[in-house]
């Protein structure tokens, strides 16, 4: 049997976060375990992700389900299980090692911001620690409202992480930039006979995936698109990452991203969004599967719902929000026409691009999905 | 009726008569046993301890000292030792009945007394250490002052009591260690209490130690004085055990010895062979003494003063 | 002879005048003669200087402090030291039922001038029975004094004021205070004393420049302790604390508390001290102020206390640092109330 082990290290998942809490074991301790396996489920303040084994082997747990550990210490071993009990023994203890994450807040910041609903992390102490007067005066601020008993309201449930860090991302977003939006009417016959031209091939492919497809030729000629504006500097993306917003059934909201789309082809494209969609239901995205977009994309395919503007995604410049698809009819030299559009809005950071930058983007994605002349 | 700060025994000292000295023994006995009644009676709450078949040591010791400038240090059972000294019968039976003329004002009860160079504290065994630190002072005033430190043989338990001894003798301090070997401590005889031999563990100090009767006075009084004018010459501790039985319970009604032994003790009374001693002046003493009680009472049982 | 300027230094020069001054005061205890001085050298030079006055006595403690208190009844002014306050106990009966009550048991008609010295607390791995702070046993005992100087005062001067009290008075040292240097005034804080008849024993209040977020109140070998911790909080958290370090704590100088509560509109009180919180001195000091404070009608104050664990002190030195109050303790004590 090789000695080899595969370590499972504590992954950084966001700039800020330097712990990781180890919240559930998927694989139990000591089973065996396949590559690519799903093995534990992680969180940070920002994110949550699983991880899988990159080996194949036994599963040993390094650390108790509820830990937090620094980034990089051992989470689990997999490999024959003399090497894992070896490489355990070796290795010091993640809790030993990690100081316990310095409580950043005390109960009193902590309870103030509960009841505010502020989200400690956009919170700057007056020191290492974030005191009840921060949060006070955060409030004051920001103008947060105040929760007391009023029996025309009943509690119902705590916020779950996942919509506070939604809550803070937006509001995030929404305080670094200045935001307009500009709305276009795209037209998708170009994408309607891409669409049944491979459902003739037998594969199904959403109108998300051509519109991928398309934001993939397009976004490389407006570099102002993909940068962002942050602390007096400007920053650009260097690939074409696309997020796009992926509903669970419960309501939950998640951005996973489909990387590099500039590089791939519509099939690629396609069966990756079938494969993040599908995580996202689940509420299972791995951590490479979500962040560093530098574009964003929404779908609302209700009938009749014409348009709508999408809230941006922190450290993005613009988010793309395509309405339901329609027809409307146009008159053509032969006669009347009926053509699939729907309306696209961009919102965007005025601080980067203005309006006519936008109108010619949204003009170049138009002919990128339309790509042939309209007849 | 004589006013209060009248109603005193009478104190004795080397040169006094045998019948004086019986006169100032039989008035504590009369005393403790007047005590014990009111007890009995209601009228005293709290405790008390009476020396009762102890009086003569008491007496003798006592005289042996020069009240003007020696110092007395006794314990919980020191109303003998208290009347001897200073013979203030009002204000001891005021104290014990709380009231604001008594001897402390009613603060240190039967067990706390002070007045002049008397002391006495009811834990066992702490005055002993106390006295050692009175006669230091004393030494270092240079008058030839001689404490005096009363403890019983049940002292003998309490390990601060060898720490006492053993400084008054490292520092060769006057204090004379007049120990009440009474058999009995509470409830529990001395035999079971005490391992060894009472005398040798002054020995073990390097202190002079006589054991006498206890129930001669004039035996006692003469060992006494020897013993104190050795303390005064040669400034260093000595150590005089008496013995004589305690006749009364260890405070009110915790008498456990039986009615055989108490009636033998009682047969021994070393009071009644004094009384015999004195001779045709007894009966006229008791009379005295019955009568100084009386009043003694009725003073304390009288309308408080204002505090 | 310059100016002492650790607290050692201070007790001994203290020791030493009293001795010059008073042919009254008498110094005894443990080995303190020459040339060993003490356990803690706090009585070195001193048997050379005065002979006949600074007395060695055998290893008893409860015989010392009897005998001193005899010396006391009679006139003299007797310095007794008890070499580790973990011994203290050996003489308690004496102190409480001989020394503490003799004064009051017989109406007033004697004195006892009695001073004993003890050096408290650990953080040396002398292990549980030579490392503790036992003074809070000896708090609201009637007719006893207890004292504790600290480098921000003058501990001779101290022990002379107890020397001239008329009554037993408790002197608490600290094993690893002796060696701290003495400070008039600490940068970035107004130094207030206050000491007053009710409580002659001064309180030093050190008041920051800018106005107070709360206070920290602590005595003895915590001094130290205590101004670091003042220290990271402000730098490390930007709160400001006031710092009441007490000389005297018992009786409660409740007038002392009073005149401060007057000069603050802090809502944060944290006591300090070694010993384990239950039953102690920060209880007595809280319900103190928190009286004060009912009575000045003022808004609510957070308190905490700061002290030991519940548990005997170890000897192994991380394990004993995991018992005892650190700097870190205070300063988590402290933001818990922020």
């Amino acid at each position: 049997m090789s000695d080899d082990i595969w370590i499972l290290r504590a992954p950084r998942l966001t700039a800020n976060d330097d712990f990781v809490t180890l919240t559930r074991w998927i694989a139990p301790d000591r089973s065996p375990v396949a590559g690519g396996q799903p093995i534990a489920e992680i969180e940070t303040e920002k994110a949550t992700a699983e991880l899988s084994a990159d080996a194949a082997g036994t599963l040993l747990h390094a650390v108790p389900a509820g830990d937090t550990v620094p980034i990089g210490a051992a989470l689990a071993y997999v490999g024959s299980a003399a090497a894992i009990e070896a490489a355990r023994r070796k290795e010091p203890a993640a809790r030993a090692a990690a100081v316990a994450a310095p409580a950043k807040a005390t109960p009193k910041a902590r309870a103030l911001a509960a009841r505010h609903g502020v989200d400690l992390a956009d919170v700057n102490p007056q020191g290492d620690t974030v005191k009840e007067r921060d949060v006070a005066r955060h409030v004051a601020e920001h103008g947060a409202a105040d929760i007391d008993d009023d029996p025309r309201r009943e509690l119902v449930a705590d916020a779950s992480a996942h919509q506070l860090r939604v809550a803070r991302d937006l509001r995030s977003a929404m305080q670094a930039g200045i935001f307009t939006t500009l709305a276009y009417r795209l037209d998708l016959r170009g994408p309607e006979r891409m669409i049944a031209a491979e459902l003739a091939d037998g594969r199904a492919t959403p109108l998300l995936a051509v519109l991928l497809h398309a934001l993939g030729k397009t976004l490389p000629a407006f570099p102002a698109l993909r940068s962002v504006l942050a602390h007096g500097r400007i920053y650009r993306y260097r690939a074409i990452d696309i997020a796009f917003a992926a509903r669970s059934p419960a309501g939950e909201l998640h951005a996973p991203v489909v990387r590099g789309v500039e590089r791939l082809s519509l099939q690629h494209i396609a069966r990756e969004c079938a494969r993040l969609s599908k995580r996202a239901m689940r509420g299972k995205l791995d951590a490479k599967d979500v962040g560093g977009a530098c574009f964003t994309v929404s779908l609302i395919s209700t009938p009749n719902v014409e348009s709508f503007v999408a809230l941006p995604t922190p450290l993005q410049v613009a988010v793309l929000a395509l309405g339901a698809t329609r027809r409307e009819l146009e008159r053509t030299a032969t006669g009347v026409a009926a053509r699939l559009v729907a309306t696209a809005t961009v919102t965007y950071d005025h601080t980067l691009c203005d309006g006519v930058a936008v109108a010619e983007f949204c003009a170049a994605l138009d002919r990128a999905l339309n790509p042939e002349p309209a007849p | 009726m004589s006013a209060r700060d009248e109603l005193r025994l009478a104190v004795t000292d080397r040169a006094s008569a045998l019948a004086d000295h019986y006169r100032l023994a039989c008035g504590i006995r009369s005393f403790e046993q007047m005590l014990l009644d009111q007890f009995a009676l209601g009228r005293v709450a709290g405790t008390t301890h009476t020396c009762i078949g102890q009086e003569i040591a008491a007496v003798a010791v006592t005289a042996a000292l020069d009240r003007t400038r020696d110092c007395v240090f006794s314990n919980h059972r020191g109303h003998g030792h208290f009347l001897a000294y200073c013979g203030e019968v009002f204000p001891l039976l005021a104290e014990i009945f709380g009231r604001p003329d008594g001897v402390c004002g009613g603060r240190g009860g039967s067990q706390h007394l002070h007045l002049r160079n008397f002391y006495c504290n009811g834990v066992l065994g702490g005055s002993v250490g106390n006295a050692v630190g009175v006669a230091f002072a004393e030494k270092q005033r240079r008058d030839g002052a001689v404490t005096c430190a009363w403890l019983g043989d049940g002292s003998f338990g309490e390990g601060v009591v060898y720490e006492a001894m053993n400084i008054a003798s490292l520092w060769r301090l006057p204090i004379l260690f007049a120990v009440e070997a009474n058999g009995i401590a509470q409830t529990t005889p001395t035999e079971q209490q005490l391992a060894g031999d009472l005398a040798r563990r002054c020995g073990a100090f390097d202190i002079p130690v006589e054991e006498i009767s206890g129930t001669d006075v004039m035996q006692t009084l003469a060992a006494a004085a020897r013993a104190v004018d050795a303390v005064r010459a040669e400034q260093r501790p000595r150590c005089l055990i008496s013995r004589a039985a305690r006749l009364g319970p260890h405070s009110k009604g915790d008498d456990t010895r039986g009615p055989v032994q108490l009636q033998a003790a009682w047969a021994s009374d070393p009071l009644a062979a004094l009384r015999r001693q004195a001779g045709a002046a007894a009966d006229a003493i008791d009379r005295d003494v019955a009568a100084l009680m009386q009043e003694t009472l009725a003073a304390a049982l009288a309308e408080r003063p204002h505090a | 002879m310059s100016r002492p300027t650790s607290v050692l230094a201070s007790l001994n020069a203290g020791l030493r005048a009293a001795l010059a001054e008073d042919a009254r005061v008498i110094v005894l205890g443990e080995d303190v003669l020459d040339p060993y001085g003490g356990a803690f050298k706090v009585t070195r030079g001193l048997s050379s200087d005065f002979p006949g006055r600074v007395l060695a006595t055998p290893i008893s403690e409860a015989g010392i402090v009897a005998v001193a208190t005899g010396m006391a009844l009679r006139g003299l002014r007797p310095v007794a030291e008890i070499m580790f306050g973990d011994f203290l106990f050996l003489a308690g009966d004496q102190i409480i039922n001989h020394a503490a009550k003799y004064r009051a048991m017989f109406n007033q008609q004697v004195r006892v001038p009695l001073v004993i010295r003890t050096p408290m607390g650990g953080r040396r791995g002398y292990g549980p029975t030579h490392s503790q702070s036992l003074e809070k046993h000896f708090l609201g005992v009637p007719g006893l004094w207890v004292a504790a100087p600290h480098p921000l005062i003058d501990p001779g001067a101290l022990v002379r004021q107890a020397i001239e009290i008329d009554d037993p008075v408790l002197v608490i040292e600290n094993k690893i205070g002796y060696g701290e240097p003495l400070r008039d005034e600490v940068a970035g804080y107004e130094t207030v004393r206050i000491a007053d008849e009710q409580a002659p024993f001064a309180t030093i209040w050190l008041k920051p420049h800018a106005p107070a977020d709360g206070l920290l109140l602590c005595y003895g070998g915590m001094t130290p302790i205590a101004l670091e911790a003042a220290r990271h909080l402000r730098e490390r958290e930007r709160l400001d604390l006031g710092l009441v370090v007490v000389s005297q704590l018992a009786p409660t100088p409740v007038s002392h508390l009073d005149a401060i509560m007057a000069g603050t509109e802090t809502a944060v009180v944290v006591t300090v001290e070694e010993a384990p919180p239950e039953g102690g001195w920060g209880a007595e000091i809280i319900a103190t102020i928190e009286r004060i404070r009912d009575a000045r009608r003022r808004g609510a104050i957070a308190y905490r206390r700061v002290g030991a664990r519940r548990a005997a002190v170890p000897s192994a030195r991380a394990l004993e640092d995991d018992v005892l109050p650190q700097v870190g303790d205070i300063a988590a004590a402290v933001l818990d109330c922020f």
